[in-house]
């Protein structure tokens, strides 16, 4: 096997927690340039409620479930970089609170997902 | 307690057994090379022997042309940081027997590759020196020694184990996309002043450092921490740094 040109640095769960922080932030402002299109028709109901009704979709379900993982672990990895700038000793526990707050984003994407798609389940969409 | 008779050794201590390590070395030549090519080799070491020792019989025995930095090779000098595995170390002070047999060599990287495993340093020594890192005091003793406490030398002693190698300035992601960071090495030398107290010009580089290419753009991805050989804990150094701008107070 040939290596590839250029490797992947392995840096330790620090550039991976400043990657995530750096992508999610990145999805977290698309959507929110989205949400200002969507929610600018609000004067036009009708284009408003098509809108609407594609959001109802379940790929762009699926997509809001990501949304929220995005949204739940840019803002706990906020926290938890906010507490390595004020909070002079929490430093050493930076790694084990990724953990928490990377398992936390799970568990809240899991129980949010479990909300945002049961319609599909329970027959709820038309 | 039972006492054994048996002195006799079982096998003399002489020959180690020797282990086959396979290297991938990045290389470049600017005079053949439009760009970098990976080129492999096979070597017979010991495990107690160091990854420099490798590159030496490589160096010696199999390709003359293979070019890397190395002065004292005990871990000292800070010459022959690299890219080994995938992560910044000195190849004088990592022991084949802890990195395993199969070695991915790389130069490090944000620095402009000058030939093989050799970086163009300038930028970064350009960087340290921007940071006055050295002491500058108003007072002058004459003849006598600056006295300083045992707690206040304690205050800095972290800082003034770095030997200027550039693991942490070329493993940290900011600096590999934005080469204008002044970077960890030079805030690390920054903090070993700054936080002297026989030093008058924290105030100095702590305004140097308020910059835009200053500590602001540490994203602590704690990179330099993992790569700093010395063991130095650079993102809390920058972070004492960034405090001490924040809240005026050195």
């Amino acid at each position: 096997m040939t290596p590839a040109n250029s490797t992947i640095y392995k840096g330790k769960t620090g550039q991976w927690a400043f990657v995530l922080h750096r992508i999610t932030g990145f999805l977290v402002f698309m959507f929110i340039l989205l949400h200002v299109v969507d929610i600018s028709t609000v004067n036009s109901p009708s284009i408003y409620n098509a809108i609407h009704r594609l959001y109802g979709n379940v790929l762009l379900r699926i997509f809001e479930v990501g949304l929220l993982f995005g949204l739940c672990y840019h803002a706990l990895n906020g926290l938890r970089i906010i507490m390595i700038d004020f909070f002079p000793d929490s430093i050493k526990n930076e790694k084990r609170v990724f953990i928490g707050i990377f398992s936390l984003s799970i568990l809240l994407t899991v129980v949010g997902g479990v909300i945002i798609l049961k319609p599909f389940f329970v027959g709820g969409v038309h | 307690m039972t006492v054994t008779e048996d002195k006799t050794p079982s096998t003399s201590p002489a020959k180690a057994e020797l282990v086959r390590v396979h290297m991938r070395i990045k290389r470049y030549d600017p005079a053949t090379d439009t760009r970098p090519r990976w080129q492999e080799f096979e070597v017979e070491m010991s495990p107690g022997d160091r990854v420099l020792d490798a590159l030496h019989i490589v160096k010696w025995s199999q390709d003359g042309t293979l070019t890397f930095r190395r002065s004292c090779a005990h871990g000292v000098c800070g010459s022959d940081a690299m890219v080994i595995n995938g992560e910044n170390r000195l190849a004088c002070v990592n022991l084949i027997r802890d990195l395993g047999t199969e070695l991915v060599i790389e130069p490090i990287r944000g620095l402009s590759v000058i030939k093989d495993l050799v970086v163009d340093m300038e930028p970064f020594f350009a960087q340290y020196k921007s940071v006055l890192p050295f002491l500058i005091a108003k007072d002058d003793p004459g003849y006598k020694e600056r006295l300083q406490s045992p707690e206040d030398r304690e205050r800095y002693d972290d800082t003034t184990k770095c030997i200027l190698c550039a693991c942490c300035t070329t493993s940290c992601p900011v600096y590999w996309a934005n080469s204008e960071y002044v970077g960890p090495a030079a805030i690390v030398n920054a903090h070993r002043f700054i936080f002297d107290s026989r030093d008058d010009a924290g105030q100095d580089r702590l305004d140097i450092l308020n910059q835009k290419s200053g500590v602001w753009r540490c994203r602590t991805s704690f990179n330099c921490t993992e790569a700093c050989p010395r063991g130095i804990k650079v993102t809390q150094a920058i972070e004492e740094v960034k405090r001490a701008i924040l809240y005026d107070r050195v």
